[in-house]
């Protein structure tokens, strides 16, 4: 899996990953995610529109990251799930734990609002 | 004459259209093609596109756990899966040789409050119709995952009917 990252304005990081976020690829993620909840920064869009699928391990690092970021007061947004990503979300039962929006503007949107 | 028939039809249906036997290293870059091969399979046995996904996920769930919690991490070792396509169902056989686990040592999942321990476990019962977990005579660990295709009746364990999810 691909993992970048890019700041947009009013200190928001966006991470897009790109590829199957899953055992084998998730401690890419959760190295980045983690650094920036140290880093202390107030938002972060994690960018799923080019994943193909997300399994537990992807959700586990979702999960603790969106703790870590709490910590300082810190919001994470999941933006661009598909069928395949959201289902294991709904499965998860964890679509109300997580702020969910369906693209990366609507997220910066509700970060400004 | 009506029982003889019932128990042919009863065998008729038990009988497997399609056996498709799979044998991976446990490796977690064999994730991705045992996901396509679960797609493929899936879709074979005439299960909706909602189905599919769920079918997936519950392969995909039972393999990590074979992967790193059986063998952990150890990618030299491997596991078979059996796929059994049958009138009213799909079900799916996951075998490897690791050490027997204890199902109720599982942490159970919390939406609200978990770290993810238990999630992998949690989907996998969310995902099918039916989950059992044995070990063989030769001592292998078995999970069976059950899928009954949309619109077909289940009669489980407890009598229920209800239809496949």
């Amino acid at each position: 899996m691909k993992v970048s990252l890019r700041q947009v304005n009013d200190g928001i990081s966006v991470i897009d990953l790109e590829g199957d976020f899953d055992l084998y690829s998730s401690p890419k993620a959760r190295e980045v995610l983690l650094q920036l909840a140290k880093d202390k920064v107030p938002a972060v869009i994690v960018n799923l529109d080019k994943v193909g699928y997300m399994d537990s391990s992807g959700i586990a690092t979702l999960i603790e990251a969106l703790r870590a970021l709490d910590k300082h007061g810190g919001r994470l947004i999941l933006a661009g799930l598909n069928a395949k990503t959201m289902e294991v979300i709904k499965l998860a039962r964890l679509e109300k734990v997580f702020e969910i929006r369906d693209n990366e503007e609507q997220a910066i949107a509700s970060l400004k609002s | 004459m009506e029982k003889v028939d019932n128990k042919k039809d009863i065998e008729e249906r038990e009988r497997p259209r399609e056996v498709v036997e799979v044998r991976v290293s446990s490796h977690p870059k064999m994730m991705r093609v045992l996901r396509a091969i679960s797609e493929e399979i899936g879709s074979l046995a005439g299960l909706s596109e909602e189905q599919i996904i769920h079918l997936q996920i519950a392969i995909d769930e039972a393999s990590t756990n074979i992967i790193r919690h059986a063998y952990k991490f150890d990618t030299s070792k491997e596991f078979k899966l059996i796929f059994n396509l049958l009138e009213d169902r799909i079900e799916v056989v996951l075998e490897d040789n690791a050490s027997p686990f204890q199902p109720e040592s599982i942490e159970s999942f919390d939406s609200a409050n978990s770290a993810g321990g238990g999630l992998g476990v949690t989907l996998i019962h969310r995902a099918v119709d039916e989950v059992d977990y044995c070990v063989t005579r030769s001592g292998c660990n078995q999970l069976k995952l059950v899928k009954y295709l949309a619109g077909k009746e289940v009669n489980n364990r407890e009598g229920i009917v209800a239809t496949g999810k």
